[in-house]
């Protein structure tokens, strides 16, 4: 056999090849993700005379950091950020902690009612929100929930609570049941179980978490009716540069991108820890 | 760039900070008449609309608060959504919200339900009310446009007076100067010139750009309705109702004016349908079209360099006339009062004040115009803050003195009958069908949703 | 007398009512939605103007017949409802699943393009629409750089079709992120041993989509179809925030519908019969997706 037509090289040449392929294609869907992006990046340095400016302009405007700077002047703008963080870190932490054992119990014990009990949490899902927030609204008038922080975090439980249990559900029941049975055998009770299997599904773990934080932060319509001036959140005062006469769209685009970097930075943190194949060792039967 | 017109208005604002004090009501000689201070440590809740109108109020808080001891706190919201919660709060019998934004559709809505308060008994209440406000100051229609007796489909202009009005806008045509002089155009008096000349100019090539003849508001919305195809409706003689109380959308003079209407959308951009008053409105600040039949305030915006390209360009003039003469529609920003409130008399006190002559003319550098006060229209605020902006004053306030009009019998049910003829001549624009097919339709729903209003209201 | 000893005796906390208090909270949950949902169903059932609550009549859900009814505005809604959620349901899983597969590759640098395809799903949705409704108007940036390349301007927002296809862009634009992530993870949680065997076996890629990648995903391939189809089918934010469902109502789906009617005509009975029959539709394409979990658990 000569070295040219060595099996391993050959290898070699169609992996590299396969994997430019890769890179093409993820290249290619990755500007289609991120051009709108740069596009409001770009605006939130524009004049507004120069954002809507036919042919529109890539380079050649005069850029300002006047959004950026009325942005984060604002009273109206940072307190909601604060506000949306509280809410959006408390939400998700309750939502791990009543939704990790949800699923577990749900998942890999001998709960009653099972599928009952799992579809009914989907069913939270289902609520177009205005069919809930208005009753929801008047409820928290006599409970004296509105414009708190708490009764956000419990409105946003209908967001993430399902996802975090429907999520966590799949992921615990794809560890191996020979793990469950070797900790038994051990002498281990339910809660080593839990601890185990959780620790085992981290990568699970953190995708939900991801999810829960993106999709409270960015939530419109439950904080739109249940919080007041001292809760308002983010999504409500980008749109707030939407005034009658005018629109603040330079602004509108600061804020924009400025009400990405949470986000940005929590999944950053959190979608860099995802490690391959978690189940290192183990063979599903 | 010039900056002159951006320094200039903060000039303007804190000039007239600083003679604020001479100015104000409580400094003026019918001070010791009147107690400004009479709901001194009480509280009020103010729900404002993103407006330019609500940014002056809330950078003068400080001073009413001062002069008053009332505590005022407020939040601002996006337009549209404003109403999500405003509705559930009033729904809820929540007071907590003492003053909010309206105007003359949700007027109607709130006082069906008996959810805002009427002002004139506060207006009369010489306790309440500073002589020196001058109730007369304010144009007629404005303040007639925001009374209803309650009667559905009857009785605008009388009754109860729900809220007071603090800003006007009435629609007029605006045009680009630079363009109609190279091509050698006469600004068009009727409907019909100016369908000539969008059509003439669309395609037009002018420094680099090709320009759509005319840009309006093409969305199927009652917004619509009011404005640029309102005015149309009107200089074709085109009413709301027939004599008999039916639907008036598909009689000859609407279904004529409607096709005139859709001539003149297709003189503009391609996506025109899909266009509110922001596309409208950016499209010819970005310099992309001759005409504009929409909102005279825009001017605002078009004569600002910092947010349009066309500033210096552009002209104003009266709405294009038809066989049944000029008109236009009006729309008017207010404040009004939640029926719940626990503390009218301090809520009245603020409507007062931020409706008076030097709180509004104080507004008027901010963008809140056109002012709804004949002493501020005709003021030095006024006339300063449109100086270089052409004929810009005399348009409107003609406007307002003679062609602008609420034309639409009020009812609870407008923004649905509305919103119905809006939809109509859209279809006639996208689809194509003849106008007098989708308005009949529309007639025939808009008169059951009269019927279902009618029936319930006994 | 002998007593049993401690250890031995069957303990208060059997695993099941150990699951049962696992679940408490999400019961709690449940059943404080219980309370406004019901008063949403019976609206539903009523003619009620909310300026006159007092006048709340049943009226036989008139209302809700009225959404099944061909030639009403709610049976056209119930249509827009169905096609979006068809549409971005599909593209969105397929899509996704792809991205995901290609972010699979074992290379250091796919962890960059990791977190850069999540982006999109970062910036709230009301913010991104009225984003792209500015960059798609007729005078806009995607037109300029398609007519750069040499294709011609699209009516994106001005067309009834136009306008359905730019909100299924938008959506898929925010959302597949969420489908990339989960079916990622998912990827990720098959164990790398039955992959490399596969690679021993000399199976091709397809071959290995077919009988490993597929289905072991399918959990993960339900799970997504589950929630990107409740979404798409309660989908409000992208509608309202560019076409507040026109032109001439091609883009209006019975949550735009049923807000039009309640906020804005104040007509809560109608709106309430639409947002009912929208929580119908995602019970049932809960129920047909989960099928085959329930037959398994009836094993």
């Amino acid at each position: 056999m000569t070295a040219a037509t060595d099996p391993v090289r050959i290898v070699n040449w169609r992996e590299r090849l396969r994997g430019a392929a890769v890179f093409a294609a993820l290249a290619l869907w990755t500007m289609f993700a991120l051009a709108p992006i740069a596009w409001i990046v770009l605006m939130s340095f524009k004049q507004g005379n120069d954002i809507i400016a036919w042919p529109p302009k890539f380079v050649d405007f005069t850029p300002t950091l006047d959004n950026f700077r009325s942005v984060l002047m604002l009273p109206d703008f940072l307190a909601p950020f604060r506000n949306t963080l509280i809410v959006t870190l408390g939400s998700v932490a309750v939502s791990l902690l009543i939704g990790l054992p949800a699923a577990y119990a749900i998942a890999r014990m001998r709960l009653p009612a099972r599928e009952h009990v799992a579809f009914s949490f989907i069913s939270l899902r289902f609520a177009p929100e205005l069919f809930v927030v208005l009753p929801l609204f008047v409820l928290y008038r006599t409970l004296q929930l509105n414009n708190t922080y708490l009764g956000l975090i419990i409105a946003y439980q209908l967001v993430c609570f399902p996802l975090i249990v429907w999520l966590m559900r799949s992921f615990y029941e794809e560890i191996p049941k020979e793990i469950e049975e070797a900790v038994a055998v051990d002498g281990g009770t339910i809660w080593t179980k839990f601890r185990i299997a959780t620790r085992m599904s981290l990568t699970g773990i953190l995708a939900s978490a991801v999810l829960a934080f993106i999709f409270s932060w960015n939530s419109y319509a439950l904080p739109l009716v249940l919080a007041g001036k001292d809760t308002q959140v983010i999504t409500g005062a980008i749109l707030g540069f939407m005034k009658f006469a005018d629109i603040q769209w330079g602004q509108m685009a600061a804020g924009t991108i400025i009400a990405i970097l949470p986000s940005l930075v929590f999944t950053a943190l959190l979608v860099g820890r995802m490690v391959d194949g978690m189940t290192a060792g183990a063979v599903k039967g | 760039m010039h900056k002159r017109d951006f320094t200039r208005r903060a000039a303007m604002k804190s000039l007239l900070a600083a003679t604020a004090l001479a100015a104000l009501p409580f400094a003026a000689a019918h001070a010791a008449d009147f107690d400004w201070r009479q709901k001194e440590g009480t509280e009020i809740h103010i729900g404002f609309s993103a407006h330019s109108m609500s940014d002056a109020l809330v950078s003068m808080i400080p001073e009413f608060e001062s002069a008053t001891g009332i505590k005022v706190n407020y939040e601002i919201a996006p337009e549209n959504d404003f109403r999500v919660k405003l509705n559930a709060q009033l729904a809820a019998g929540d007071g907590s919200v003492d003053i909010f934004m309206t105007g003359p559709s949700t007027n109607w809505e709130y006082s069906a339900g008996k959810w805002i308060e009427d002002l004139q008994p506060y207006v009369d209440n010489p306790s309440l009310t500073d002589p020196a406000w001058d109730f007369a100051d304010f144009f007629t229609n404005a303040v007639d446009v925001n009374r209803w007796t309650g009667e559905e489909f009857g009785g605008l202009g009388t009754g109860p007076l729900y809220a007071i009005p603090m800003n006007e806008e009435g629609y007029s045509l605006t045009y680009r100067k630079d363009v109609l002089e190279k091509e050698g155009i006469a600004v068009p008096e009727t409907v019909d010139e100016l369908i000539a000349a969008a059509q003439k100019l669309k395609g037009v090539e002018f420094e680099g750009k090709v320009l759509d003849g005319i840009v309006v508001r093409g969305q199927e919305f009652w917004p619509t309705l009011i404005t640029g195809y309102g005015s149309v409706l009107a200089a074709y003689g085109a009413t709301d109702l027939n004599a008999d109380g039916t639907s008036a959308a598909d009689s000859p003079e609407s279904i004529e004016a409607t096709r005139k209407w859709v001539e003149l959308l297709k003189a503009g951009p391609g996506d025109i349908a899909s266009y509110g008053w922001e596309q409208a409105q950016a499209h010819f600040a970005a310099g992309n079209a001759v005409f504009l039949l929409d909102a005279d305030h825009m001017a605002e915006v078009f004569e600002n360099p910092q947010k349009s390209q066309v500033a210096g360009k552009v002209g104003y003039a009266l709405a294009p006339s038809g066989p049944a003469g000029r008109g236009s529609g009006i729309w008017l920003w207010s404040l009004g009062m939640n029926a719940f409130s626990d503390n009218k008399e301090g809520a009245w006190l603020f409507i007062q004040w931020a409706s008076s002559k030097a709180v509004m003319a104080r507004t008027v550098p901010y963008g809140n115009i056109n002012p709804t006060r004949r002493s501020v229209a005709e003021g030095p605020e006024m006339t300063e803050y449109v100086a270089d902006w052409g004929d810009y004053n005399k348009v409107w306030t003609e406007n307002l003195e003679k062609h602008a009009k609420w034309r639409w019998n009020p009812s609870t049910s407008f923004s649905e009958a509305g919103n119905r003829w809006a939809l109509a001549a859209q279809e006639s624009f996208t689809l194509g069908t003849d106008p007098a097919e989708t308005l009949k339709a529309a007639a025939s729903d808009i008169n059951a949703v009269m019927e279902r209003v009618r029936a319930a209201a006994q | 007398m002998q007593t049993i000893p401690k250890d031995r005796r069957a303990p208060f906390w059997t695993e099941s009512r150990l699951a049962l208090l696992f679940v408490l909270p999400g019961l709690l949950l449940m059943i404080g939605v219980l309370w406004p949902f019901l008063q949403g169903v019976r609206w539903s059932f009523s003619d009620f103007t909310l300026t006159r609550p007092d006048a709340l009549r049943f009226n036989g859900g008139a209302n809700i017949v009225a959404v099944f009814k061909p030639g009403t505005p709610e049976f056209a809604a119930l249509t827009v409802t169905l096609k979006f959620a068809v549409s971005c349901v599909a593209i969105q899983t397929v899509a996704g699943f792809a991205v995901a597969l290609l972010l699979n590759w074992p290379a250091r640098w796919t962890k960059v393009f990791r977190v850069l395809v999540i982006m999109p799903m970062l910036v709230p949705p009301i913010a991104a629409t009225i984003m792209w409704k500015v960059m798609l108007i007729e005078r806009g940036v995607v037109n300029y750089l398609l007519q750069a390349i040499g294709f011609g301007g699209v009516n994106w927002f001005g067309s009834p079709t136009m306008a359905f296809w730019s909100i299924v862009l938008i959506d898929t634009w925010i959302f597949t992120p969420f489908v990339i992530l989960i079916m990622l993870a998912g990827l990720q949680s098959i164990p790398k041993e039955i992959v490399e065997a596969s690679h021993v076996d000399g199976a091709g890629f397809l071959a290995r989509l077919a009988r490993i990648y597929i289905p072991m995903m399918k959990p993960f391939i339900v799970l997504v179809a589950l929630f990107r189809g409740i979404d798409s089918l309660k989908m409000f934010d992208a509608i309202w925030s560019s076409t507040k469902g026109g032109p001439v109502g091609a883009t209006k789906n019975l949550h735009v519908f049923a807000y039009e009617q309640g906020i804005n005509y104040l007509n809560f009975g109608r709106s309430m019969a639409a947002l009912f029959i929208l929580w119908v539709l995602c019970y049932g394409l809960s129920m047909a997706l989960l099928s085959t979990r329930r037959a398994r658990a009836a094993q």
